[in-house]
């Protein structure tokens, strides 16, 4: 069994306790407007170009077998048409210009590559968390590398959009000690509007997890003239959770427009102001008045 | 009540300019000469004597400096005339009476393989045995025990020069307590600074004021006039813990009012600029850890990188000094270096050192322990630069750049057929630099007591003066008096000696008479080869094994030339491996090499990968590094983390932190010094993308690439950054 991996990034130690690994798994049913990683919505493969890494050596040509590059005097030309996805160019890329998402990966690879920090994680109370994208779209994937992890010892979390199929949720659960679960919006309408689904499903899993007594830290990223007034009724949701154990509240930032541009994909981010600091300490007060673990 | 350093702008314009300040005392110029003609004039009986003499009478005339708003006054104006005569008189008599070594000395410094020569710099005077005796109990003891020998005898001289030396400081404190009993009816902080000077010029202190203020004029004679250099303030909590426990008691002073003097403590330090900093250790012990984290705090309030500060980790390292001290580096005042006091123990003990004493160690310096009181270490005395015996290797010990032979002579490169033969190579030209620096060291150190007596240090270091003798502490007086070595550029060894091995004797992609031609012409038409070399091969950083255990290999095999290896004052050699900024100095000696690096450009820092290699990110560089045993490297070293300030954000981000220093600790590690990323390597990132492709930059739960960023973004990093 193969999973489709995006990236693995170690010395993560802000997506979940102590120091930790994430798995970045590719493909997500939703498509939020200010999405900060566009190389993981779509469940295919796609190759990477950062033109100004380019140190026009050539090696991509030669290794190509399909001829997706060609170099000439205006410098390198990528034709994705013809691309395979076969990843050879960025192995052979000198300027690390290329890189491709979407690798795949067997569960024996990956577990050796999350064990190598196992000692950071126990010094740390850290472990691994799976995320995406949305992870739990390869959900026999993810209880496999999960149930490995446990068994090796390792503390694990999965971090998920909620719109999956409950199977999934109940695939994963007995291997996962926290639930890293995105709250965007509470109204039907405002949701759909930044992500292009209705929250149903996602609301209804929610009270699953709770309900089946999964602990869970919600994240609710705020996006000024998306979704800023959504923190009423997200803290109205949250007193409800028997199992919550704190809740993130992430500010929007409009750095990730160069991804758009290096997967030539069209840039959705919202053309609006990131928040202040002072205006990220009022909503966490916010947050806190209503009685709630805010993680700041 | 005492006044606060209010105004830290005004205070550190008025240092800048001076001009607040009373000024007495004679100049520079008329000093040196006066002083020159003392030395020689008394130099012929005995030199410990002439230094004394010399030592009176720049504490009696030097220029002094008086500010009545400030709560401690500092010694003297900055000269180096002891160190002028001093430097004079080592090298002509090393030219004298050891002309091998001498020249061998040149030829080191030539040619940029290692270094040999005396280090006087680095000392940890017995402060706990300065504060129970005082100046006066120290003259008290040097007169009584001179009475036991004869007039002119080594003995007699030695005592003499203590009695002159301390009577000096006396000479010197009376100059400020003229100064303050001018002010000291009109002002609180002058009137403190007044009686306590007052009580330090000849009994023991009776407050946290006084012994702060009799610590730094020892310090700072040791520093400027003696040149055998206080570099520590000792295990500070642990030191002045019981004057501050006793004074918040018996309400003599206030706990606001310890914290004002720490803060003055802290900022005189900082203006008077010593080379490298003022170290303080902080042992962090659940006894003192109070004391501790005040120190930390007061350090953090007055936003300057002098003092810097050493804390000793161990298990019962309380959370709330780690993460504040953490939460200060976040904030860019990251003048911290965290040691690991499971490692350092156990590598001063191996080399010999008694389990309490190596308990009681202090970093001198950056972050080399020493037996605080007890133990000479000359942790600067000498130097092998570890990539040179690589480059020696392909030139049968032959220096291209200085066209003289200072490496063995090894066989031909054509002639090497295997990897392992190669390898074995590189450390036979490892082993005769060591023993070319051993050498110059030894040599050198046989002359220390002759051209630089330590009146000031050695009635402060355990062992000096007993019922058996007096020694002084260069002339094998002190408990343990040993000497260090730092091998360095061990990132750089382990990444060529990789490339050779997978490229040349696996791939067999060329000869190593060809890599050694590419090497020579420094990648010249081979650009693509290099850009390869330097990307796609093994490189210590990552956790790979090839050159983790190259790295790890060769450190073992320093250690086995170096450590316990007796030089002449009756201790040992000690292994560190340490580069400092000396990675940029001596990489503009050395070749190409065959990781990628060009010619002249810096080696490997410290522990550190080579710059942007270490693609494997934080935890795999720790792991690399980790790989080495430093229980064998006793003069110690450091690994140099890069972090972006926004790593640090929130409470994950301190924790988190925290943690990959408790999580180094217990993989071994020595010690740990942490850069929150500034705007100005931002600024070079953007320029230069490829030099720092592992750059990362977090903004609230991800992290991404600095260089991958559009340029309006690297931009907003980089305004952001500015206003941190």
């Amino acid at each position: 069994m193969k999973a489709s991996i995006i990236d693995i990034k170690k010395f993560a130690i802000h997506d979940g306790d102590g120091i930790r690994t994430t798995l970045f798994l590719k493909g997500c049913p939703l498509k939020c407007v200010w999405c900060h990683n566009p190389e993981s919505i779509s469940f295919d493969p796609q190759l990477s170009y950062i033109e100004k890494k380019c140190i026009g050596c050539g090696e991509c040509v030669e290794v190509c077998d399909t001829g997706a590059h060609t170099i000439d005097e205006n410098g390198h030309k990528l034709d994705r048409e013809k691309c395979v996805a076969c990843g050879k160019c960025e192995e052979a890329c000198l300027g690390e210009a290329l890189k491709l998402y979407g690798k795949k990966m067997s569960v024996d690879e990956l577990v050796p590559i999350l064990l190598e920090d196992k000692s950071f994680y126990e010094s740390s109370g850290g472990g691994i968390t799976l995320s995406g994208g949305e992870c739990l779209m390869q959900p026999e994937f993810c209880a496999e590398l999960l149930k490995r992890m446990k068994e090796n010892g390792v503390s694990t979390a999965v971090d998920t959009c909620g719109f999956v199929n409950k199977k999934a949720l109940d695939a994963v659960m007995p291997y996962t000690d926290v639930f890293l679960f995105d709250i965007k919006a509470i109204d039907e309408d405002v949701h759909e509007k930044c992500t292009g689904q209705k929250n149903g499903i996602i609301l209804e899993n929610l009270r699953y997890l709770d309900d089946c007594g999964a602990k869970i830290e919600v994240r609710y990223p705020y996006v000024p003239g998306m979704n800023d007034d959504q923190c009423e009724k997200i803290a109205d949701l949250l007193c409800t959770l028997k199992n919550l154990t704190k809740m993130r509240v992430l500010p929007y930032h409009s750095f990730a427009g160069s991804k758009y541009d290096a997967v030539e994909m069209e840039n959705t981010l919202p053309k609006v102001e990131m928040p202040t600091a002072e205006k990220m300490k009022e909503i966490n007060q916010y947050f806190i008045s209503r009685g709630i673990c805010v993680v700041e | 009540m005492l006044t606060a350093i209010l105004d830290k702008a005004e205070l550190k314009r008025a240092h800048e300019q001076k001009e607040p300040y009373l000024t007495v005392g004679t100049d520079l110029v008329t000093i040196e000469k006066e002083c020159i003609q003392l030395f020689e004039k008394y130099k012929g009986t005995s030199v410990a004597v002439a230094r004394a003499y010399v030592i009176d009478h720049i504490l009696s005339n030097a220029r002094i400096f008086y500010h009545p708003d400030e709560l401690f006054v500092f010694g003297i104006e900055n000269c180096n005339i002891t160190g002028k005569i001093r430097y004079e008189m080592l090298w002509q008599s090393m030219k004298d009476v050891c002309p091998e070594s001498a020249t061998l000395q040149l030829l080191g410094y030539e040619s940029g393989a290692y270094t040999g020569d005396c280090d006087f710099g680095h000392n940890c005077p017995d402060y706990d045995r300065l504060f129970a005796l005082g100046i006066g109990g120290i003259i008290a003891q040097a007169k009584k025990r001179a009475e036991k020998y004869p007039e002119n005898s080594r003995e007699h001289d030695l005592l003499r020069s203590i009695v002159i030396s301390y009577t000096a400081l006396q000479k010197l404190i009376d100059r400020y307590i003229a100064l303050a009993g001018k002010h000291k009816e009109k002002d609180e902080n002058c009137a403190l600074v007044y009686t306590s000077l007052l009580n330090i010029r000849e009994n023991p202190p009776k407050n946290i004021h006084e012994a702060l203020q009799l610590q730094m004029l020892l310090y700072s004679v040791m520093t400027i006039v003696t040149e055998n250099n206080a570099r520590t303030l000792g295990i500070f909590d642990k030191l002045i813990y019981p004057f501050y426990k006793n004074d918040v008691e018996s309400g003599r002073f206030s706990e606001k009012d310890v914290r004002i003097i720490l803060s003055h403590l802290f900022f005189r330090y900082y203006t008077m600029k010593f080379t490298a900093n003022t170290p303080l250790c902080l042992c962090g012990q659940k006894e003192v850890c109070d004391f501790s984290l005040m120190v930390l705090e007061e350090y953090d309030s007055l936003d300057i990188n002098d003092p810097k500060i050493q804390i000793r980790c161990h298990k019962e390292l309380a959370d709330d000094i780690l993460e504040y001290a953490v939460s200060c580096i976040s904030r860019g005042r990251n003048s911290i270096v965290f040691l690991n006091d499971d490692v350092v123990i156990a590598a001063l003990t191996k080399l010999g050192a008694d389990k309490e004493d190596a308990k009681n160690y202090v970093p001198v310096g950056c972050y080399e322990p020493l037996c605080a009181g007890k133990e000479i270490a000359a942790t600067c005395a000498g130097r092998i630069i570890l990539p040179k015996a690589v480059e020696y290797a392909f030139t049968s010990g032959y220096d291209l750049n200085i066209k003289k032979q200072v490496g063995a002579k090894t066989k031909p490169i054509e002639e090497i057929a295997t990897f392992d033969e190669f390898y074995a190579i590189v450390k036979e030209q490892i082993s005769h630099l060591s023993d070319i620096t051993l050498k110059v060291c030894y040599d050198f150190e046989r002359f220390y007591p002759n051209v630089n007596s330590s009146p000031f240090f050695t009635p402060l270091l355990c062992g000096c003066i007993t019922e058996d003798g007096v020694h002084d502490a260069y002339d094998s007086g002190a408990k343990y008096n040993n000497t260090s070595i730092n091998a360095f550029g061990i990132a750089t060894l382990a990444g060529e000696l990789s490339v050779i091995k997978k490229a040349v004797f696996e791939e067999k992609r060329l000869s190593l008479c060809e890599l050694f031609d590419i090497l020579k012409n420094d990648w010249q038409g081979n650009e693509e080869l290099r850009i390869e070399f330097f990307e796609k091969y093994p490189k210590y950083g990552n956790g790979n094994a090839l050159p983790d255990g190259i790295a790890a290999d060769i450190m073992r095999y320093c250690a086995s030339l170096i450590n316990g290896v007796p030089n002449c004052r009756g201790g040992v050699f000690r292994l560190g491996a340490f580069s400092i900024d000396w990675c940029f100095t001596f990489g503009k000696n050395l070749l190409a090499t065959a990781d990628g690096r060009h010619s002249g450009d810096p080696m490997s820092k410290n522990m550190c990968a080579i710059t942007a290699t270490d693609k494997g990110g934080v935890t795999s560089l720790v792991r690399s590094v980790t790989s080495v045993d430093y229980t064998d490297i006793p003069n110690g070293t450091v690994l140099d983390l890069m972090l972006h300030r926004s790593v640090f954000s929130g409470e994950d981000g301190i924790k988190g932190v925290s943690a990959l220093v408790r999580a180094y600790m217990k993989m071994g590690g020595f010690a740990v010094q942490i850069n929150s990323f500034d705007p100005k390597v931002l600024r070079a990132a953007q320029k230069m993308p490829q030099k720092y492709s592992t750059l990362q930059v977090r903004r609230c739960g991800w992290n991404v690439y600095f260089n991958e960023l559009s340029k309006k973004e690297q931009d907003e990093f980089i305004k952001q950054a500015e206003n941190l």
